[in-house]
Parts: C-alpha cells; sequence; structure tokens
C-alpha cells in the first residue's frame, strides 16, 4: 500500500518534467549546443573537413578584421538598416493609422494589407526581382524613369529594402493595428469630449499607450535587418559586385560554399553579440522611457 | 472636412494598390509568353490569353513533388509543435516544480539566438544522424515552439483556475482535461497558431536548401526557384507555379481572418 502511494507521488512529481522535456530536449540539441559548439570553436584553427585543429585564440578575428569582403558586408548590413527600419515603421504607421477603424469598409483593407503574410518569401523575391528588372521591369514603366535598380549599388540595396518592407507587412501591420483597437476607448473618448483635436488625440493619448508595440515592432526590425539572407540571396544573390551581400549572407558563403569554418564561426559569435547588445539595450531604453498603460 | 475624408481615402486605396500590386502583377506575368517579358516597354498584360504556362509547370515532373514535401513537412512539423507547445505551457501553468521558472527562462531564451547563424552546426547533427534528404531533417530545426510556448502559457494562466481544480476534483486526468477543456477554450489562439507554424515551415528558405540534396526532396519554397525557366528566360511558368502556390493561402486567409484578428485581441503577439 505505501509503496503504491510513493509510485503515485512520484509520478505526479515526475509528470511536468514529462511535458516539458520535448521542448527542452530541442532548445538543447538545435539551439544551446551548437551555440556554445560555434562559440567555442571560433577560438580554434579548423580543418577544411570541420575538425577543430589548434587553439589559435583571436586568431580568427583578427583575420577576420582585415578582409575586406567582411567588412563590406558589414557596411552592407548597416546600409540596408538605415533604409529598412525608418521605410518599414513609417509606412506601417500610415497603413495602420488610416484603416483603425473598426468598420466594415475596413475589412477589405485588413485583408489587403494581409496579403504579403500569405505568400512565400521566395515567391515574393522573385516577383520583386522581375518588377525591378532595370530597362524592361514593370516599375520602371510606372514611374516613367529607367532607373538601373539592380545594376547599381545604391538602387539595388533600396529595391532590397522595399522587399523587405514588403515581407514585413503583414505581421507588422497586424500587431500594430490590434495594439491601436485594444486601447482603452473611454480615455479617447473623454479627450474628444474635452474638445481635444484629431492630432492631439493621436499624439498625447494614442501614440503614448501603443509605444510598447511601436517598439517590440522597431526592436523586430532592427533585428531583421542585422539578420537579412535569404530574400536578399533569391533577388539579388548580393550583386551587382556584392553590393547587397550582407553578414549573414557572407556568413552563409564562407560556412556552406568555402567550407571556412574558421571564419563561419569567428562572424556568427560576432553576430550573436552584436544582437544581443540590441536586445540589451531596447530591453533598458524600454524600462526607461516606454509609458506602459498600468 | 469632406476633402481631408476625399484625401485619406484615396491615401488608402493607393497602399492597397501598391501591396496588391505585385500579386496582380505576378497573375498577368503568369499568362505571358516568353517574348512578352523581353517586350521594350514592359507590358502589364499579355499579349494573348493562354494556359500555356500552367501546363508547362504543371507537366513539370518535379512540380508536385515540391508541393507534397511542402504540405507533408507543413503538417508534420506543425502537428508536432502544437503538441509540445500544449504540453508544455500546460505544465508551466497549471504545475508548481523545483527549476520552473528556470527551465521557462531556458526555453523562452532560445527566442534572442538567431537561428540562421546556428546552421553549421545543426547541418553537422543533422548530417551525424543521417537525416539529410528526409522529411525529418527538414523539420528538425522548426520543431521547438518556444514563442508558442510563452503566449500559451499567458493565455492558460488568464484562465480561471477554479475550471481546471474542479476538473481534477471530478477526476479528469491531464489530457482529458487538454483535450474537453483547454483546447475547445483556446480554438483562435491555437487555429492561429498552427497556421502560423505552417506557413512558418512551409515559407523556410535557408534551412531546407541545406539538408536537401536530391530535387526530388526540396520544398516548394526553393524548388520554384530552381524550376529552370529562367535560363531561357522564360519566367512564364515560374509565375504560373508563383499563383498556383498562392491560391490556396489566400483562401485560408481570408478564411481565417476573423480568427487571426481573434487572437490579436486576446493579446497573441503572433511572431
Amino acid at each position: 500500500m505505501k509503496a503504491a502511494i510513493l509510485q503515485v507521488m512520484n509520478k505526479e512529481k515526475v509528470r511536468p518534467y514529462l511535458y516539458i522535456l520535448p521542448a527542452l530536449f530541442l532548445a538543447f540539441v538545435f539551439v544551446y549546443i551548437p551555440f556554445i559548439q560555434s562559440v567555442f570553436s571560433s577560438f580554434f584553427s579548423i580543418r577544411q573537413n570541420g575538425e577543430l585543429n589548434s587553439f589559435t585564440g583571436l586568431e580568427n578575428y583578427r583575420k577576420l578584421f582585415a578582409n575586406e569582403i567582411f567588412s563590406e558586408s558589414f557596411a552592407n548590413t548597416f546600409r540596408f538598416m538605415i533604409l529598412f527600419v525608418p521605410l518599414n515603421i513609417i509606412l506601417i504607421m500610415t497603413a495602420v493609422l488610416l484603416t483603425e477603424k473598426e468598420r466594415k469598409g475596413n475589412r477589405i483593407y485588413e485583408t489587403v494589407f494581409m496579403l504579403p503574410m500569405a505568400m512565400g518569401m521566395s515567391s515574393i523575391a522573385l516577383i520583386f526581382k522581375y518588377m525591378f528588372r532595370p530597362s524592361v521591369g514593370i516599375i520602371n514603366r510606372i514611374i516613367g524613369y529607367d532607373i538601373p535598380w539592380t545594376n547599381d549599388a545604391f538602387w539595388a540595396m533600396l529595391s532590397v529594402a522595399f522587399l523587405g518592407v514588403f515581407l514585413d507587412f503583414g505581421l507588422d501591420y497586424l500587431l500594430l493595428l490590434s495594439a491601436l483597437r485594444n486601447l482603452d476607448r473611454s480615455v479617447v473618448e473623454a479627450a474628444r469630449l474635452d474638445g481635444a483635436s484629431e492630432v492631439q488625440v493621436f499624439s498625447r493619448i494614442k501614440l503614448p499607450l501603443i509605444t510598447p508595440t511601436l517598439f517590440f515592432v522597431l526592436f523586430i526590425s532592427i533585428k531583421d535587418a542585422l539578420l537579412i539572407c535569404a530574400p536578399i540571396m533569391v533577388m539579388t544573390e548580393g550583386g551587382p559586385f556584392r553590393s547587397t551581400q550582407t553578414i549573414v549572407y557572407y556568413y552563409y558563403i564562407e560556412a556552406f560554399r568555402n567550407s571556412n569554418y574558421a571564419a563561419a564561426y569567428s562572424i556568427s559569435t560576432l553576430v550573436f553579440i552584436i544582437a544581443a547588445l540590441i536586445t540589451f539595450l531596447s530591453a533598458k531604453i524600454e524600462r526607461q522611457g516606454v509609458h506602459y498603460e498600468s | 472636412m469632406k476633402a481631408e475624408k476625399a484625401v485619406l481615402f484615396i491615401l488608402t486605396l493607393l497602399f492597397a494598390i501598391v501591396i496588391v500590386f505585385p500579386f496582380v502583377y505576378a497573375l498577368s506575368a503568369s499568362f505571358f509568353s516568353a517574348s512578352d517579358f523581353a517586350s521594350s516597354p514592359a507590358r502589364f498584360l499579355p499579349s494573348s490569353f493562354s494556359f500555356r504556362n500552367y501546363q508547362k509547370v504543371l507537366a513539370n515532373r518535379y512540380f508536385l513533388p515540391y508541393i507534397m514535401n511542402s504540405v507533408i513537412t507543413g503538417v508534420m512539423s506543425t502537428v508536432i509543435r502544437m503538441i509540445i507547445a500544449v504540453a508544455a505551457a500546460y505544465a508551466f501553468s497549471y504545475y508548481r516544480f523545483r527549476g520552473r521558472t528556470f527551465l521557462f527562462s531556458l526555453i523562452v531564451l532560445t527566442l534572442f539566438v538567431p537561428s540562421d547563424l546556428l546552421l553549421t552546426g545543426n547541418y553537422l547533427t543533422i548530417y551525424r544522424l543521417g537525416l539529410i534528404d528526409t522529411y525529418l531533417g527538414i523539420i528538425s530545426t522548426s520543431l521547438l515552439p518556444a514563442s508558442q510556448i510563452l503566449m500559451l502559457r499567458q493565455y492558460f494562466c488568464s484562465i480561471p483556475s477554479s475550471i481546471h481544480d474542479s476538473a481534477m476534483m471530478d477526476g479528469a486526468g491531464d489530457g482529458r482535461y487538454i483535450l474537453s477543456i483547454l483546447v475547445p477554450v483556446s480554438k483562435a489562439v491555437i487555429s492561429t497558431f498552427a497556421l502560423q507554424g505552417f506557413i512558418a515551415m512551409f515559407n523556410s528558405y535557408l534551412w531546407p536548401l541545406l539538408v536537401t540534396n536530391s530535387p526530388s526532396m526540396r520544398t516548394v519554397q526553393i524548388g520554384i526557384t530552381m524550376l529552370g525557366y529562367a535560363e531561357s528566360l522564360d519566367y512564364g511558368p515560374v509565375f504560373a507555379a508563383i499563383i498556383l502556390i498562392f491560391i490556396p493561402f489566400l483562401l485560408l486567409f481570408i478564411f481565417m481572418r476573423k480568427r487571426i484578428m481573434e487572437a490579436l485581441r486576446q493579446g497573441c503577439m503572433f511572431i
């Protein structure tokens, strides 16, 4: 009898661990172990077959910083970020404000603005690739100028930024839209009764109340920009002359085309650090300056 | 006031047109002949109307296998993810156990490690396990539903615990409670997560590209970039493929719009 009770108690104690075991297993096998392994390996010289050779300290990093393609890719990522992040936030905010009211006519717009989520990344990137062709592309026909989109470093980067905005549009739109709609209506109504103009209602009440979500979208945009790779692979393949080759793209090339694992591991470690810094800084700013509703 | 309204209306319409344009252009281009693509100035509409491109892509011996692979991996990973997510979120919201907070943060922290930078290590793991060119290899890295666990836990905690208590008192086990109360109550949230998980798998690019070698194992998002028509400058079949893949998703989204909005209203971030 006693043994049976003990057995049941044990089972009861073990059960929650069993429920989370699959998630924990995956977290270790596919995130923590490869993460630790790649940071660790970045301090070694590595053979072509991926085996660690000998400890070399910061030698891989020194080589990386002396490498022109690395600094170029780094600068490209930064250029992309500068174009993409403001463009993304401004366009999405505008779309959200235009369709904020919950009424029948806006349902069509909601569905339309969600559409980019429904089409696959590489489908959209392929469509953009053809739309932005120089000379014979449809975009140039519409705007009436012959912009050398994919033949020129700046224009190529801009077209890739447009692609980035389009890819993120649906999700960011939904997040901000629902944040605005979930606001406490009575606060807004009270302000209106007190004679506040629409501009005042927006800047003094709505905007402060949705800052947490806005901040979240901004943070995601910056991280997406830092890590962008696959859409560029499909649209420009990093060209012309590597001008749209970003840092993660460069990591991919070193790891899987050149089998230069030493470079790949040190690039990934550096990007880990930058990503962690961005996360840390945004958490800090958020705690200081962002208004939360209670 | 009227003029202001008209300006806002036109601006909204303009936004919608810009967003819809790539889709409409892709539809139109799916009827283009090879020479239509080379015409200057660029064409909006095809010179003649025929389903030649659709016939071509459907006759391509890899196109349907690509779709099958995507559907199979999408469904497999969605089902596994949802089971893992519900089980873990359930344990985190209804059980008190040692290391609960720590283990929870271990799972949430994975969200901050950019997975594209783990490709090398994960590739080696899958390679050593002999899972290259298998469905399990393709889905392996997207099976951890960290953000869903985070949000489902939050959601489960918002359900009054008295329901759980009385169900347990009546002798319902965990499985019974999850299936007959928790899942029905969280329908909007769980179905939104399932849709999102399916789309994430369906759209993933870098990983499936790495772990598949044979054309018959490729998923459709990689496949359409390799259909091989681009070399002959005949892009029509590629656009036909894009449209064929898009139609079911379009219907799914229109059908799911209400539920997605509902899930968002309940505070689910839908990452």
